[in-house]
């Protein structure tokens, strides 16, 4: 086992100095000459506009923490899954079957509720936005409302 | 495998491998030897499937492909590399220097440790780690996360825009993908990849895909994912050049720039090694079982050794043309029914394919008339969708035929083989 | 309230509002079969004869012969018929002519230099019309890759040349199109492949005494009246042919 994941940590290691390796080998070949245009960033030919570090959209996020709550529940699926074929083959089936798909329902529960607040949607109803807003004392953000009746 | 060697190699420096303290250091020789035989692998399978790929689709799109280097064109990827190699290293004075400078490693490191559990033959693996499936799920992240700090550090609103649609993809399809695969442990009852392949058979009745139905699904949608995963077409959002420029990488030149072609390119290996091993029967050769292969000696090993390597090669291979030709096929997808896809469509699926597998497994004792049935059921699938593509070609093909030969004067027909 | 987004109410792709399971298992079935009647037909074209012919190895005849006669390409100029008038020079919207013309002893005009800088030109045809003497005029020539920049000024005049007096319909035969850029393009025809089972083609037919073949007419130019005989040329150019060649025309 350990030898195995050595091989894994080799491999790795291995990849870095073959990138840095080459990166090396080529600084030796490869012509250098900098200017200040050359080194701008790159905005189809115009000159660029600001920073590239800007906020970007909530939904990125909102996106992530999805993930997260499916992707701990496949780690921890994934070992029951492994041994799921021997407790049927000793006969403990029920067990398995009744573990895992509980494990499910509650992944689809939340999935289908997620799905009906539409929070899977990309494109969505985000409300007024503070500029877009009609009378200077109009109210800033609207009510989170969900966009559909559930 | 790896392991052997080094007893080998110790006994062969006169050497007790069993008392010998400095055994680690003829280990760390092999193992790394073992990574530079990998590089050597994937450089020349990522280099030259880049010249496959523009030959097939040259004539997807009626024309020929890259022809001038070499016979046909095959040196192509060579041209390619050299000048990348010898292409002025840019970085942007605005970007973050360190970050944007190590991005690549990440990239290309989590790229190549793939290959550590990704089998070959019958013995030809690195590491056969007993939870190789996800192993191979987990350090794929590596590739996120370089792809999200190359666009980070760019300090380029294309890449930056490349980046998170990068990660938010890799990441959404990593659920579908993985839950696709746990049918396939489940199925298997492990997660090693040698072990996954063992529980198949040579014959296509034997391998996961054509189990049962649920399986045969399974397939569909693993692929679908790792494709996405590996941000290809119709999934290039991340690198959609009509909309981002190039996405993550636009800032990058030269080898720097060389460094993600390859992990993309050579990641059609990995999408279809992976589909090779868990749905399609891995190296099995037929009449000749894995303990029979492992048990023979001498010259006789190493032929077995080859033969599975052609197999596996031969499988791969097609998979890999298949993805190919999914890539000109299809018009990459709006970022809304990308995130639909997965969420909507693939990931219901997939718990759908899991919970049907689960239960047969359960309910259907293994090798009874059932999951003989079963089997049936899924291989008189599969046949029906490849007579029916034949067919669909035939007739796409037929429609233009005579058309083509009153307007041109000249046959239409022109198989792949014959060279342009 | 004003809201950013107008919400995706029976939005066909988000499978919302159109039918619940049964529209979703339609979109899947949808998804399904336009993927595979997609791969089926991108498949059929792996067994097609490609539009694309291999440029320069597998045509059947040089390109240049195949184009049509109005095709603009590189200019090439006929010094025997240039009187120096300068007209080209000063229609030319970019500047890329560069003529020059000096008194010579004999108490005419020599033409010294005639650059045309094709890196520039953009062929846009108006120094062609402008040319009332048809000394210039497009040739169907476009392979000028040049490994030096320096290449892509055509020198049309490397010796000073005598400018040519003739009367309207006297005037020497003009060379045949595209007969004179081999001698002015550097490398020219070094880099182009071979045609593959095609003949090299002829050598220009003014060059030869007998006329010989060629594959495309020329077009006449000007609807004047054939000249019988060539006039006497000026040119130190090689001697005109003693009979008129079906290749040649009068301006
Ligand atoms: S074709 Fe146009 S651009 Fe070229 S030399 Fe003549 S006038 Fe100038
Ligand atoms: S090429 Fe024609 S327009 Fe130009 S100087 Fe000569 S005669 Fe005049």
């Amino acid at each position: 086992m350990q030898f195995d994941f050595a091989v894994v940590g080799i491999f790795l290691a291995a990849a870095f100095a073959i990138v840095g390796l080459a990166l090396l080998l080529g600084r030796l070949v490869r012509p250098n000459h900098p200017d200040p245009v050359k080194s701008s960033t790159y905005e189809c030919g115009e000159l660029p506009i600001g920073s590239g570090w800007f906020n970007f959209n909530p939904r990125f996020y909102q996106l992530a923490l999805l993930f997260l709550v499916f992707d701990v529940e496949i780690a921890l699926t994934w070992p029951v899954a492994v041994v799921a074929r021997r407790w049927i083959a000793e006969g403990k089936g029920g067990t398995a079957v009744v573990e895992i798909l509980l494990f499910l329902a509650i992944l689809v529960v939340a999935l289908a509720f997620l799905w009906g607040r539409g929070d899977l949607d990309w494109v969505r109803d985000i409300g007024v936005l503070p500029h877009e807003a009609e009378a200077p004392d109009a109210p800033v953000v609207a009510a989170p409302q969900p966009p559909e009746a559930p | 495998m790896l392991r052997d060697v080094a007893n080998w190699i110790e006994r062969l420096l006169g050497l007790d491998p069993a008392t010998f303290a400095y055994s680690w250091i003829t280990s760390v020789v092999v193992i790394g030897v073992m990574a530079l035989v990998a590089f050597v692998f994937i450089a020349f399978f990522a280099g030259p499937v880049t010249w496959w790929e523009r030959r097939l689709a040259g004539r997807i799109q009626s024309r020929i492909g890259p022809n001038r280097v070499g016979p046909q064109g095959v040196l192509q990827w060579l041209a390619d590399g050299i000048k990348c190699f010898l292409k002025e290293d840019l970085i942007p004075a605005q970007a973050d220097k360190g970050l944007y400078m190590f991005a690549p490693y990440l990239v290309f490191g989590g790229y190549m440790a793939t290959f550590a559990v990704l089998p070959f033959g019958a013995n030809l693996i690195a590491a056969d780690l007993d939870v190789g499936l996800l192993y191979l799920l987990a350090i794929t992240g590596l590739v996120v996360i370089g792809s999200l700090m190359a666009g980070w550090s760019s300090n380029n609103k294309w890449a930056l825009f490349g980046g998170i649609r990068s990660a938010a993809q890799l990441v959404s399809y990593e659920i579908p993908s993985a839950f696709s695969l746990m049918s396939v442990v489940l199925a298997a009852g492990t997660m090693s990849m040698q072990g996954i392949i063992r529980q198949q058979g040579a014959w296509p009745w034997d391998w996961f895909v054509f189990r049962n139905p649920f399986l045969f699904l399974a397939f569909f949608l693993s692929l679908t994912s790792s494709i996405a995963e590996g941000n290809r077409t119709p999934f290039d959002l991340p690198e959609g050049e009509s909309e981002l420029v190039a996405g993550y990488h636009v800032e990058y030149s030269g080898m720097r720039f060389l460094w993600f072609m390859f992990a993309e390119w050579g990641n059609l290996w990995v999408i279809a090694s992976i589909a090779t091993v868990c749905f399609l029967g891995g190296w099995q050769i037929p009449g000749m079982s894995p303990a029979e292969i492992a048990a023979s000696t001498g010259l006789a090993f190493w032929g077995w050794q080859a033969l599975t390597l052609g197999v596996f090669v031969a499988k791969a291979s097609v998979l890999v043309a298949f993805v190919i030709q999914v890539r000109w096929t299809l018009p990459r997808l709006r970022v809304d029914q990308l995130m639909i896809t997965c969420w909507k469509y693939l990931v219901p699926g997939a718990l759908f394919c899991l919970a049907g597998v689960l239960v047969l497994l359960a309910v259907v004792p293994e090798n009874g008339i059932a999951d003989w049935a079963l089997r049936g059921v899924s291989l008189a699938a599969g046949l029906a969708i490849a007579v029916a593509y034949v067919w669909k070609t035939r007739a796409a093909y037929m429609a233009d035929r005579d058309l083509y030969r009153r307007m041109e004067g000249k046959e239409l027909w022109y198989p792949p083989f014959r060279l342009p | 309230m004003v809201s950013a987004f107008p919400p995706p109410v029976g939005d066909p792709t988000s499978g919302r509002g159109s039918g619940g399971l049964p529209g979703w298992l339609g979109n899947v079935r949808k998804a399904a079969s336009s993927v595979f009647e997609g791969l089926a037909v991108t498949m059929s074209w792996m067994f097609r004869r490609p539009m694309t012919v291999q440029y320069p190895d597998k045509i059947a005849r040089p390109v240049q012969e195949v184009l049509p006669d109005a095709y603009r390409g590189i200019l090439e100029l006929d010094v025997r018929l240039c009187t120096g008038c300068l007209l080209c020079e000063k229609t030319c919207p970019i500047q890329c002519i560069d003529i020059a013309v000096e008194k010579n002893a004999a108490g005419g005009r020599d033409i010294t230099k005639f650059d045309i800088d094709i890196s520039k030109c953009m062929y846009c045809g108006l120094c062609q019309e402008s040319c009332s003497f048809g000394a210039l005029r497009h040739s169907g020539e476009f392979e000028a890759s040049q490994s030096d920049r320096a290449n892509l000024v055509l020198h049309f005049v490397t010796q000073p040349q005598p400018i040519a007096r003739y009367k309207a319909g006297e005037a020497p035969p003009r060379r045949p199109r595209g007969s004179i850029l081999k001698d002015v393009i550097v490398g020219y025809g070094t880099r182009a492949g071979k045609v593959k089972g095609a003949p090299t083609p002829p050598p220009p037919a003014w060059d030869k005494p007998a006329p010989a073949p060629k594959p495309e007419p020329e077009p006449v130019a000007l609807p004047q009246a054939p000249a019988p005989a060539p006039a006497p040329a000026p040119a130190p150019a090689p001697a005109p042919a003693p009979a008129t060649p079906p290749k040649e025309e009068t301006p």
